[in-house]
């Protein structure tokens, strides 16, 4: 079944995973800007990361014909440096015409902080004021249900903010609801310990319908499985669910959210007529 | 599909049940080895309020997700959060 990773930071990957996914169905995989191990120590190291995820990284997707898409940001583990991170901020406008760039993200909480939220505020403002999709960061285990809440708190204050270019991602049994029911995209990231699994995510394609509803990898360098989203195809299609019902989740779905950025030219291996067919 | 999953799943289940208990009884026999008091531990705490969550049911998954998270507070800007920032009213704020 062909499918697409919506969050997974291929930087960390070597390039026999791009093989890998492609020869599971992957047809494309966004990358949102994160955390890369250690604290960048200025602008311009951000610049090169920018860089990275907007040139090199869709030239090694495109060599097994995977299409590459990015989200910039300053992610929140660095914004605690306010001051670096707003000169990150200002340096984001110069990548935003990258072909493959989807939008502002991962911004987000990470500890929650005063910080963090500043930092997030002024990301999200920056999304507003380039028209951008948004793509958002919620905390880990006991951080998880508090971030998330205050995410949307501050969201709420953007009532000219479309609900439907936005995905709360990472979510779990306790803030998957009030994500949905407040208009948002709801990700669902499949991680071997932390956030959810397959059977999990199942779980709640059953309970919640397949409506704005994500799934993805967040493959990265710590543990974390690049091939979780085709764990998740074979978990649906262990329970019996049909096949149209797991393409929804798995293809058109993120297609249909990236169709909501501007600058969204569809994968290669899918063409227009999808795009067409997915476009709400 | 309800009642095919509930064979199918059984021997998973029974195992994650078997491995949850193991893996209570090793900790166990560890700390009472090293004198360590696991009812002081607020982890270890939560964790057989978290089995006992388990046992009692309805939407086990859920309360036992709430039981490890930190409270949240709606008025948590008015009690020490960040203030919002920009100018007010930007961008339609």
């Amino acid at each position: 079944m062909n499918y697409v990773d919506p969050h997974i930071h291929m930087v960390s990957r070597v390039t026999d995973d791009y093989e890998a996914l492609a020869r599971m169905g992957c047809v494309a995989v966004s990358e949102p800007a994160f955390w890369a191990g250690f604290d960048r120590r200025s602008a311009d190291g951000f610049r090169d990361y920018f860089r990275q995820i907007t040139e090199v990284e869709p030239r090694r997707a495109a060599g097994y014909g995977i299409a590459h898409y990015s989200w910039l940001c300053i992610n929140a583990k660095e914004a605690e440096d306010v001051k670096l991170a707003r000169e990150v901020i200002a340096a984001i406008p110069e990548f935003l015409s990258a072909s493959n760039v989807l939008g502002i993200g991962e911004i987000g909480l990470n500890k929650n902080t005063r910080n963090e939220a500043t930092v997030f505020l002024e990301q999200v403002e920056l999304a507003v004021r380039h028209d951008e999709t948004i793509l958002i960061h919620t905390p880990h285990l006991a951080d998880k249900l508090r971030g998330t809440r205050m995410i949307l708190d501050m969201l709420a204050d953007f009532p000219a903010l479309d609900r439907g270019r936005v995905v709360i991602d990472h979510v779990e049994e306790h803030t998957i609801r009030p994500a949905l029911d407040a208009g948002y995209w709801a990700g669902m990231t499949l991680y071997p310990v932390t956030k959810c699994s397959p059977e999990r995510a199942c779980d709640l394609v059953e309970r919640y319908g397949t409506e704005r509803l994500l799934v993805n990898s967040a493959g990265d360098w710590g543990p974390s499985r690049p091939a979780a989203v085709p764990d998740f195809i074979v978990a649906m299609r262990a329970r019996g669910h049909a096949e149209e019902l797991i393409e929804r989740m798995v293809l058109h779905n993120p297609l249909q959210l990236f169709s909501r950025c501007r600058r969204y030219v569809p994968p290669p291996r899918i063409g227009t007529p999808l795009l067409r067919k997915t476009s709400s | 599909m309800s009642r095919a999953l509930s064979d199918q799943r059984f021997l998973a289940v029974r195992s994650l049940v078997v491995e949850l208990s193991a893996a209570f009884d090793r900790v166990e026999r560890h700390a009472a080895e090293e004198s360590v008091d696991l009812n002081e531990d607020i982890r270890w705490r939560l964790l057989a309020e978290a089995v006992a969550r388990l046992a009692a049911g309805p939407d086990r998954v859920e309360a036992v997700q709430e039981l490890f998270s930190d409270a949240y507070d709606p008025a948590w800007r008015q009690t020490g959060g960040p203030e919002l920032s920009g100018s007010p009213g930007c961008c339609g704020r």
